[in-house]
């Protein structure tokens, strides 16, 4: 069964003027049909206003589809009663880490999810300690947010998510914000979690480069997928991804522009490991 | 005309801003104050790009609050044209107008009606006639490359990267001398990013604006600044030209930050045994450098 199931959903919103007049409807999802298996690493591209966050708050049942059906691990969002354990399923990371911490010291902030499902005190402790021992942030338990870094600021929103037990993950641009070494640990924090915990993510982002170690990529475009695949077959299409406001990760951009020049290189090169290799297979080997 | 060409000639032998010795402390709930900034020290020229990066809380955004005069230092000062800023007589007002700060998510600060009056509301509220402050706002959003029929809508139905125009326009109508932007490009998509870059980069090159700006992306730096001041733990760690600084990949990751991805395959490439200058950072150069040596030594 699919963790993540979106059936032919379309989102529309009434736009008003300043005088609370209709001016007109806006369909920001249309018609978006996909499906996550449990423990894939989804990532979601697409140009400011495609419509991919819209479509991640319908996985949090945050969003509601005019038309279609969302099931999160087989519940339909449409059943009031089953918001709960819903949101529970599939915890929801934002772009600013300050809009997510209540908590005074970090501990607070992790329990506080649990401590609204009413989980138990002893379990509540244990669920704390492993989450934030999952995201690498356990001497800083009794810390207080505000002294963190960006990175570490968004590792304890995860952890607050984790405490709940999710079985998927949506990161809605969670490095927008923070800087090279915040990125990378929230990216290894991610990638940890679906290989050991096995938690579904779906990774939302405007860096090509967070992208390419995904299971697999939809592209947005004016509230439709208009492209999936493996990261390497989406970036092999760059001047499609170019048209949709989207660039590729260096690498590939490199090796893109070296082609043009005629230089034989494979298609589909993402890192600059693989790049590196490819060119050097072009040397002559003796000197 | 002639009046203002030996006014600017004047002012290229000053820095137009300068940062002495720069400390500053704030206080907690516990006695002792805590320091953000160490000794900062640096001479910006009229007409720089500048990158000032650093991990978040390592005094970059605390400086350039005290560059607009929004903190005040411990001990050391700022001085704009020459003048020192913390004076206790200095026109501060006028300062945020000459050196003009774009937070970050600007559009948080949108709130008038439409685009048109919210560009207004600066040059107004600094005391220029409305017929004036008009025209400014006209020009100035013109700049920044809204549409036409973007004047009159409401800030709330523009898209993101519009948004961001329509604050920075804002700024802008002030006629800052010195603009400082604070990761302008963060949530925006590619192609946003680099319009805005683009647009930045044009009001250095056409109207000789110095831009200081603070980004999280090593690749945008390092094609846009020509030179980068690295800040870490409240100290200025480098300042120097995007060459060197690229260089001390080392201090540069020991820092929080990383280089841009191209740098680094042009260093591995380097390494494998490609006979190749590792002094690059954008992707078009090593293209034509990669380019350059697999011709020379008739690979293609």
């Amino acid at each position: 069964m699919s963790i993540v199931d979106l059936k032919n959903v379309t989102f529309e919103y009434i736009r008003r003027d300043n005088e609370g007049n209709v001016d007109g409807i806006t369909t920001a999802v249309d018609g978006v049909s996909l499906k996550v298996a449990p423990g894939e690493f989804i990532a979601v591209l697409g140009a400011n206003g495609s419509g991919k966050s819209t479509l991640a708050k319908h996985i949090n049942a945050l969003l509601f589809p005019t038309e279609g059906a969302v099931y999160v691990d087989g519940m339909n969002t449409a059943d009031e009663d089953k918001l709960l354990e819903i949101r529970s399923a599939a915890g929801m990371i934002f772009q600013n880490p300050d809009d997510q911490i209540i908590g005074q010291i970090v501990e607070e902030d992790v329990a506080f999810g649990p401590e609204n499902l009413g989980v138990p005190t002893d379990e509540i402790r244990e669920r704390v300690s492993d989450s934030l021992n999952a995201v690498g942030m356990s001497e800083y338990g009794l810390r207080s947010p505000d002294r963190l870094s960006g990175g570490q600021k968004q590792r304890v929103s995860i952890a607050s998510v984790i405490a709940m037990k999710p079985k998927c993950i949506i990161m809605d641009e969670p490095t927008a914000m923070i800087d090279p070494g915040g990125r990378r640990e929230i990216l290894e924090t991610a990638h940890r979690l679906n290989k050991d915990e096995k938690i579904t993510v779906i990774l939302i982002t405007h860096y090509m480069e967070e992208v390419v170690d995904a299971d697999r990529v939809f592209v947005m475009d004016k509230g439709k997928v208009a492209m999936s695949g493996t990261p390497a077959e989406i970036f092999s299409r760059v001047s499609e991804l170019q048209e949709l406001r989207l660039t590729v990760p260096q690498a590939t951009e490199l090796a893109y522009k070296l082609k043009m020049a005629g230089v034989p290189i494979r298609d589909g090169i993402l890192t600059g490991d693989e790049l590196v290799n490819a060119i050097m297979k072009l040397w002559p080997v003796a000197k | 005309m002639q009046k203002d060409n030996d006014l600017n000639e004047m002012n290229n032998d000053v820095p137009i801003l300068e940062a002495k010795h720069l400390v500053y402390e704030y206080r907690t709930a516990s006695a002792k104050p805590v320091r953000a900034v160490y000794d900062v020290s640096f001479s910006v020229w009229p007409g720089e790009f500048i990158g000032l990066i650093g991990h978040t809380g390592s005094g970059k955004s605390t400086l350039l609050q005290l560059l607009n005069a929004l903190e005040t230092p411990a001990s050391g000062t700022v001085y704009f044209k020459g003048q020192d800023i913390f004076e206790k007589r200095y026109d501060r007002k006028m300062l945020r107008g000459k050196v003009g700060l774009v937070f970050q998510y600007p559009e948080h600060q949108l709130f008038a009606e439409t685009v048109f009056a919210d560009v207004c509301f600066g040059p107004l509220n600094m005391g220029v006639d409305r017929k004036q402050a008009e025209l400014t706002a006209y020009d100035t959003i013109k700049k920044v490359g809204l549409e036409d029929e973007c004047f009159y809508k409401s800030p709330f139905d523009l898209s993101g990267g519009q948004k961001r125009r329509a604050a920075i326009a804002g700024v802008l109508a002030m006629k800052p001398e010195v603009l400082i932007l604070d990761e302008p490009t963060a949530g925006l998509d590619p192609k946003g990013r680099d319009e805005l870059l683009d647009m930045i980069a044009s009001l250095r090159d056409k109207e000789n604006m110095t831009i200081i700006l603070v980004s999280h992306s090593m690749e945008d730096v390092a094609r846009y600044a020509d030179r980068i001041m690295v800040m870490n733990e409240g100290r200025l760690i480098l300042d120097d030209t995007v060459s060197t600084v690229f260089k001390r990949s080392q201090e540069i990751k020991t820092a929080g930050l990383s280089v841009p991805e191209v740098s680094e395959i042009v260093a591995e490439l380097s390494a494998a045994g490609l006979p190749i200058r590792n002094d690059i950072f954008t992707v078009d150069e090593a293209a034509e450098e990669i380019l350059r040596v697999l011709k020379e030594y008739r690979v293609i």
